[in-house]
């Protein structure tokens, strides 16, 4: 269990998390979502000690990271699969980490075992595709079999085999009780993994909720009716409180909360109007991820949000992360 | 695109052979790893790359070459001071060696995988000063020693010999200078973080600014012998050549020289405490 209160981080001006405030549960995959340079990494830094909060706090199990007597066996993380000398080998990485947390040398070769690398085990990890690091950071995230696990873009880069190896592992994680974090700028990928889903953008939360009721509240885009009889239903719509977008020659896009089909089709029918289509248009989960975040996204191209370069993303460069 | 292309593991979690329960505690609870266990991983991250091996290799012979010709080609006199000449340059390396264990960990990464696995962070940086610190008296002491030994072998006339008590210091004290240098470089290395920046920082230190102070006209001297790598050399020097007879001048120069390395690694303590990693 992680739990953050007003968790906040800033780098001079520039506020890089923002009066985060959650809770991971065990027992299931929380997603932690938000466009590259909204804040994740910063904030699973913070959960491991590495960098110090602004305000406000984050404990692992009630505990403060550098109140943990062993942190290994209380969480593992990987942050970083880069973040291995390239001299050394697979092997001695984790030894020198079982080292420090007084675990005992063979639970090396378990965990090598567990992720599959026992094969390569004497190799330089300098030489290991980004599948193997991403494997060899996962060995050093479960060396101490943690009760909570963190995951930073674990699937950036990997396969496709690679990518449902990862899910499965979590998935599996998370069913023996552990609580499992794992952030990702890729909406797609949460909806597949995570069952909880804790949104940010510009490190402030944007949602907090289950998977299924974001995509619920994020994937309905409106209702595309085309009629003939515009004239007649379409004040009736505005009267009920929706809105209308031309959509094509007799076709309008109708928005308002929780709009269903039947409630236009009620409408319609209410004033005798003709129907020619009527019909539910879902956004992509990334159309929708960028309409919850839209505000949220620290530089944006004529609206369309760009996650890959953004001002927050150089400015934490600067700030040496 | 990918070249992982392994038949797929497996493996997962639940398969794991022991499953942690969240709920349940551990049995045993863990306690906080001491300084041995620092120690441990320390000495397994060294010499687990082959940097320092080579670092070693070179601080070894370099010095037993010069140790050799120098020796051979001396005409009337030859003294120890001089016989041991290349340990300046075995100074340098070890330096290099010391500098590069803390900032590559800084240029790979591994400073967080290791602060994240020890959360007392002065632990992890006056363990890693010791560890090495210790690799660098060996190499002073096998060095001196051995470039002692090759120079008495070329040294058919027999004019080198450990007779006094400053012979011996002579010899013997390059390993407890090297480890105070080893010291300065952990913290520099700990405070500059970054290996291109740290190691020319250091070189050019020990081997150009503290000579040019000489070249200041009235308090050059009196500055020259206060800086911590002069005193190092004077520690282990000659008191015929330098000049330093006074016993305690020559203490006085491994204080000075044991101050300053402490006292940086002092702040490079405080400064890591309080920096994000």
């Amino acid at each position: 269990m992680i739990e953050a209160r007003s968790l906040t981080k800033k780098y001079g001006q520039l506020t890089a998390v923002d009066a985060l405030t959650f809770s991971v549960e065990p027992g299931v995959v929380t997603g932690f979502l938000g466009p590259n340079g909204a804040g994740k990494s910063t904030t699973m830094r913070m959960i491991l000690g590495l960098d110090r909060p602004t305000s406000g706090w984050v404990t692992i199990g009630g505990r403060r990271y550098a109140e943990l007597d062993n942190p290994l066996p209380t969480i593992g993380a990987l942050l970083d699969a880069k973040w291995v000398h390239p001299n050394r080998s697979a092997r001695n990485h984790l030894a020198a980490m079982a080292a420090l947390a007084e675990l005992p040398e063979r639970r090396v070769d378990e965990v090598l075992e567990m992720v599959g690398l026992s094969a390569v085990a004497n190799k330089r990890a300098g030489a290991f595709s980004l599948g193997m690091s991403q494997r060899l950071g996962i060995a050093g995230a479960l060396l101490g079999d943690p009760d909570v696990l963190m995951f930073d873009e674990p699937v950036n880069g990997l396969d496709p085999e690679g990518i449902v190896w990862i899910r499965t592992l979590m998935q599996g994680l998370a069913r023996d009780g552990r609580t499992v974090l794992v952030s990702s700028h890729l909406l797609s990928e949460m909806a597949l993994t995570a069952t909880h889903l804790i949104v940010i953008g510009r490190g402030a939360l944007i949602s907090d909720c289950s998977t299924q009721a974001f995509l619920d509240q994020a994937v309905t885009a409106g209702v595309v009716l085309r009629t003939p009889d515009s004239s007649l239903v379409l004040p009736q719509l505005r009267s009920a409180g929706l809105e209308v977008h031309d959509d094509g020659p007799d076709t309008y896009l109708i928005t308002g909360a929780a709009i269903t089909t039947d409630q236009v089709g009620y409408l319609a029918a209410g004033v005798g109007a003709i129907i020619h289509e009527l019909s539910l248009r879902r956004a992509s989960l990334e159309e929708a991820f960028m309409e919850l975040t839209a505000d949220a996204v620290q530089y944006s191209a004529s609206g369309v949000p760009d996650g890959a370069t953004s001002d927050h993303e150089f400015a934490l460069a600067a700030a040496g992360k | 695109m990918s070249t992982d292309t392994r038949t797929e593991p497996a493996v997962h979690a639940s398969e794991d052979p022991q499953p942690a329960a969240a709920a349940v505690p551990p049995s045993s609870p863990p306690r906080r790893p001491g300084a041995l266990s620092v120690f441990r991983s320390e000495w397994i991250k060294l010499r687990s790359t082959r940097s320092p091996w080579w670092c070693m290799l070179v601080a070894l012979v370099v010095p037993m070459t010069f140790g050799a010709l120098i020796t051979a080609d001396s005409g009337e006199e030859i003294a120890i001071f001089f016989s041991l000449a290349g340990m300046q340059f075995a100074a340098a390396v070890v330096l290099v060696l010391a500098a590069l264990a803390v900032t590559g960990e800084y240029r790979y990464g591994t400073i967080r995988t290791t602060l994240q696995a020890q959360p007392s962070r002065a632990r992890v940086l006056w363990t890693k000063a010791a560890v090495i610190a210790g690799v660098a008296f060996l190499i002073g002491e096998l060095a001196a020693f051995a470039t002692y030994g090759v120079s008495k072998f070329f040294d058919t006339a027999g004019r080198l010999a450990l007779r006094t008590a400053d012979d011996w210091r002579m010899v013997a004290g390059y390993g407890v200078v090297y480890a105070l240098l080893a010291v300065i470089a952990v913290a520099v290395g700990s405070l500059v973080r970054h290996p291109a920046g740290a190691v020319p920082l250091l070189l050019i230190w020990a081997l150009a600014v503290e000579n040019l102070v000489l070249l200041i006209p009235s308090v050059g001297a009196d500055i020259y012998r206060l800086l911590p790598f002069v005193n190092g050399t004077l520690f282990a020097g000659d008191p015929m050549i330098t000049g330093v007879t006074d016993p305690l001048s020559t203490l006085g120069s491994l204080g000075l020289l044991a101050g300053v390395a402490f006292g940086l690694l002092g702040v490079a303590t405080a400064v890591l405490k309080r920096r994000d990693a």
